[in-house]
């Protein structure tokens, strides 16, 4: 009844098929930076709105009840509760530059005129319920090309604005500083910065205001390289130097990108980028927590996280499931030569002492990889946070607004 | 959209192919007119407690069908039942050697896509070594095997090897003494870790757990 067939060699044939899967199992791998599972679950699909692919803009401001942002000629404005953006054109001859900064009730746009060479800052005249915007030129006073503003208000009663420009002789940047009395009042620069602190500085990259009372340090300017203060009035400038309490004392690496005070944890964070090129680097964020009982800040840097790229920007989202949320965007891979761009930065820090325990991260908006506007290939240039909503600016003309719940992303909408 | 083309080409293939005609083999060669013996009862019964299967016959089977997201599971044990992909396509290719009676190993190669919210297109390919037994209860057999491999997942540029395992069942009709076709469904258990992975949080490793629903046959070289 039973005949062995000779068409096939069984155990030849078993033995192919083990070392198929052997040779299979050896060249096990993975490639990319998202897990595939776990991706797909948060990922939501991504909505647009009637902003898509209009501007890119490194600034967004609520004035009232309005968001705002502006790119290139154009301002646009919509209701917070609202979708539909509106636009103006800003003054003819001049386009908006890196800067739109506001708050309480005002905002201000600086912009340039590359003809004349002569950048204004502008106010942006906006009532409660109009649909009107003006633009109200602000003598600046300096007269010099302003590269980047920094505005920095805490309260209703004191405020410094800081203004970089570029010089047209010695190769560098000088920053101004004007103290006020009110935010509601018209700027005037003037060079009230001590002539014997007035310092070049490498490209100025972002600043922070801390406002706990601490009797030093009040204001942070983060170059690439180098840290400064000022106190709050805006008159005296010191380059900083970060001395870890732990370890050696150290100053700000190869690369910074961003810094930011986060009231809720009373503490400074910066990043930090160690190494040559983008690819052999490592990232780190420094984190000063304010001791305001011995009146010092208490500086400890993370652990590396590796990867080549470098934090470029902060947010904070307060969250129940996490002590601290900071969104950093990751923002070149050398190995891939491309930008890319915005991902999450989830970094636990110890609840008592605060310091950063470890980095984890993971893209988003997950999926966005293949909708009409590419986020993955496209630097972050800056973040706006309103609430448990978070807006993401990004160079390649995309506006994103992501809300939170729980410990993921729910949803995103290209504005 | 797509389904609903993949569905209409593979039902016009198999309502189009002969192996599907009343037709059959077997009932031609029992009608042909040549005398049948005159056996004993008890020879007839166990002519048919038999296997059809012997050592060394081989089989190939292909299946198209309909790819079933179930739910992931994390490594702590928690589940989740919103994978957020779709339903989706999927093919198999098997091939097996009978060892003994009805016991057979063999190799398989299946492949699956579905979509995620923004459309990706999520693509896995285990590739599997299984052995499989098959139950006879002529015409109709239960083939039902298990196999381990590894699985070739894609998602964009993401890429991975995954470990896989899928268990299968399936209930086939014996169509003639070379053809077989019947409704195969596989369970899909794929092992996704990212343990020791610098760029991805071990947090992130899944445990996948899909199924897929084939129409499909079966060719005995025997």
């Amino acid at each position: 009844m039973y005949s062995t067939k000779s068409s096939f060699q069984v155990m030849p044939c078993l033995r192919v098929a083990f070392l198929f899967i052997v040779a299979l199992l050896s060249t096990a791998c993975s490639s990319g930076l998202d897990a595939i599972f776990a991706g797909i679950e948060s990922e939501v699909k991504v909505l647009t709105n009637n902003l898509n692919d209009k501007i890119s803009s490194f600034g967004m401001v609520k004035v009232g009840d309005y968001y705002i942002i502006a790119s290139g000629t154009r301002l646009f404005r919509r209701k917070v509760q609202g979708t539909n953006w509106s636009e103006w054109s800003i003054p003819s001859g001049y386009v908006v530059g890196r800067e739109l900064v506001g708050a309480g009730n005002e905002a201000y746009v600086l912009a340039t005129n590359e003809t004349e060479n002569k950048s204004k800052i502008f106010k942006i005249q906006t009532g409660v319920g109009s649909s009107s915007i003006e633009f109200v030129p602000v003598d600046n006073g300096i007269g010099a090309y302003i590269q980047k503003i920094l505005y920095v208000a805490t309260d209703a009663t004191s405020g410094t604005l800081l203004a970089q420009t570029k010089e047209s002789s010695g190769g560098g940047y000088k920053v101004y500083a004007n103290s006020q009395s009110t935010v509601a009042t018209p700027l005037s620069l003037s060079n009230s910065v001590d002539e014997e602190k007035k310092m070049y500085f490498p490209f100025l990259q972002d600043s922070a205001f801390i406002t706990e009372n601490i009797s030093t340090e009040r204001i942070f300017i983060l170059t690439e390289t180098q840290l400064y203060t000022m106190n709050a009035t805006g008159t005296q400038l010191t380059q900083y130097v970060v001395q870890e309490k732990e370890e050696d004392g150290s100053v700000i690496g190869s690369r910074s990108g961003g810094i930011a005070y986060i009231d809720a944890l009373k503490s400074v964070y910066i990043t930090d980028y160690r190494g040559s090129g983008t690819t052999s680097g490592k990232a780190y964020i420094w984190q000063g927590a304010i001791d305001s009982v011995n009146n010092e800040i208490v500086w400890t840097r993370s652990t590396a996280y590796s990867g080549s790229y470098f934090f470029t920007d902060f947010a904070y989202i307060e969250r129940s499931e996490e002590p601290l949320v900071l969104l950093g965007t990751r923002y070149k891979n050398a190995a891939i030569g491309r930008d890319w761009g915005f991902r999450e930065f989830v970094v636990r820090t110890d609840e008592n002492s605060r310091k950063v325990i470890n980095i984890n991260s993971f893209d988003v908006p997950r999926g966005s990889y293949y909708s009409s506007v590419n986020l993955d290939e496209s630097a972050v240039l800056g973040f706006y946070i309103d609430s448990d909503t978070i807006f993401v600016l990004t160079r390649n003309g995309g506006l994103w607004r992501g809300s939170y719940s729980g410990s993921r992303t729910v949803a995103w909408f290209l504005e | 959209m797509k389904r609903y083309v993949l569905c209409y080409i593979f039902l016009t293939f198999i309502l189009a192919n002969p192996l599907f005609s009343q037709n059959n083999q077997i009932e031609s060669t029992q009608n042909d007119g040549v005398p049948q013996p005159d056996l004993e009862p008890e020879l007839r019964t166990a002519d048919i407690s038999i296997s059809k299967y012997a050592s060394g016959d081989a089989s190939l089977s292909l299946g198209l069908g309909l790819f079933v997201p179930l739910f992931n599971q994390t490594f702590e044990g928690d589940y989740i039942t919103d994978t957020r992909i779709t339903p989706g396509g999927a093919i198999f290719l098997e091939f097996d050697i009978f060892l003994w009676r009805a016991l057979s190993a063999g190799m398989e190669i299946s492949g699956m896509f579905a979509f995620t919210p923004n459309e990706r297109v999520l693509f896995m390919g285990p590739i599997t070594a299984h052995l499989k037994y098959t139950f006879q209860f002529y015409p109709v057999e239960v083939p039902v095997s298990l196999g381990l491999g590894l699985s070739l997942d894609s998602l964009g540029e993401l890429f991975k090897t995954d470990f896989a395992m899928k268990p299968k069942i399936a209930v086939t009709y014996r169509i003639d003494p070379n053809w077989i076709a019947g409704v195969y469904y596989s369970y899909w258990f794929i092992v996704q870790s990212y343990n020791n992975n610098p760029d991805i949080p071990n947090e992130d490793s899944r445990m996948g757990n899909f199924s897929d629903v084939s129409l499909g046959f079966t060719y005995v070289f025997n």
